[in-house]
């Protein structure tokens, strides 16, 4: 005979898993996002660092 | 995936297992006393990463170390993920237990504190543009918002709470069966294995952030 009690405890797990998948991807996104504006500011630097063209 | 990441995804299916199969029913309360493996482990956890905001805080307002900051910083971001998940499992094991959702006993309401004191740090670093105020100010809410978490901890000991009596540590004719606390052990320990990996992330994290600060400045100038 099923518990009608069980349907909480399906409930409290689904929570816990989508809290954390969604925390999961919020820090997946962040660091995907400081990933590329470091590489943006390394080629900025980078660029900076080309010495000027002669003159003729 | 690194070495971290297998291991906690090893512990947490290790945990799963011994929640669900290893672990029998409640004589009383059936499967749903299952809540608890969740609802203590991201207890002891939140309470552990408030006392690294402690720690991490404390180490800030002495030495101004910007590590110092970054493990404040992001033990309160995960210890608010922690402490939510408690606040979460706790009303669903309690509605079919008590058969009320929430009370305000000494426990509870203490534990919405532990809640509320993540919440505040996170907006204070939030609010203020100046890195080194922001540090300072939410560094002064990790330290003085520690006086929760003994209080919190020590709660159900002493007083008389709708919340259960400890059932590790606690006093005569407390304690479960051997398999319940083995799995409850095993359930706290893969997930402080998960608030550790998070933990590194999120210096990771502010490992960057500090970096492209730098970077910006030197293009700057």
């Amino acid at each position: 005979m099923s518990d009608p009690n069980n349907k909480f405890l399906f409930i409290a797990y689904s929570l816990v898993w989508i809290v954390f998948m969604l925390y999961a991807w919020s820090l997946a996104r962040r660091q995907s996002k400081l990933r590329r504006d470091l590489e943006e500011l390394k080629s900025r630097t980078a660029l900076r660092d080309i010495p000027p063209p002669r003159e003729p | 995936m690194t070495a971290h990441a297998i291991l906690t995804l090893a512990w947490l299916l290790v945990a799963l297992y011994m929640i669900f199969i290893y672990a029998p029913s409640d004589v009383n309360q059936g499967n749903v006393y299952r809540i608890m493996y969740v609802h203590v482990s991201s207890g002891w956890t939140a309470m552990i990463a408030y006392f690294l905001v402690f720690v991490g805080s404390v180490w800030y307002v002495w030495k101004r170390s910007p590590f110092a900051d970054d493990v404040a910083c992001a033990s309160a971001e995960v210890g608010f993920i922690f402490c939510s998940c408690l606040l979460i499992t706790g009303p669903l094991w309690a509605k079919p237990i008590w058969g009320i959702w929430w009370t305000w006993d000494a426990r509870l309401t203490l534990t919405f504190v532990l809640w509320l004191l993540f919440v505040a740090y996170l907006l204070v670093r939030s609010f203020f543009i100046n890195p080194g105020r922001a540090a300072l100010l939410s560094a002064v809410v990790g330290i003085i918002g520690f006086v929760d978490v003994p209080i919190d901890y020590m709660a159900i000991r002493w007083w008389r709470t709708q919340h259960p009596q400890p059932v590790i540590m606690g006093g005569p004719n407390s304690g479960l069966p051997p398999s319940m606390e083995a799995t409850l052990f095993v359930s706290a320990g893969a997930f402080l294995c998960l608030f550790f990996y998070l933990l590194r992330q999120g210096l990771r994290l502010a490992e960057a952030r500090r970096e492209i600060g730098q970077l910006r400045r030197l293009l700057s100038e």
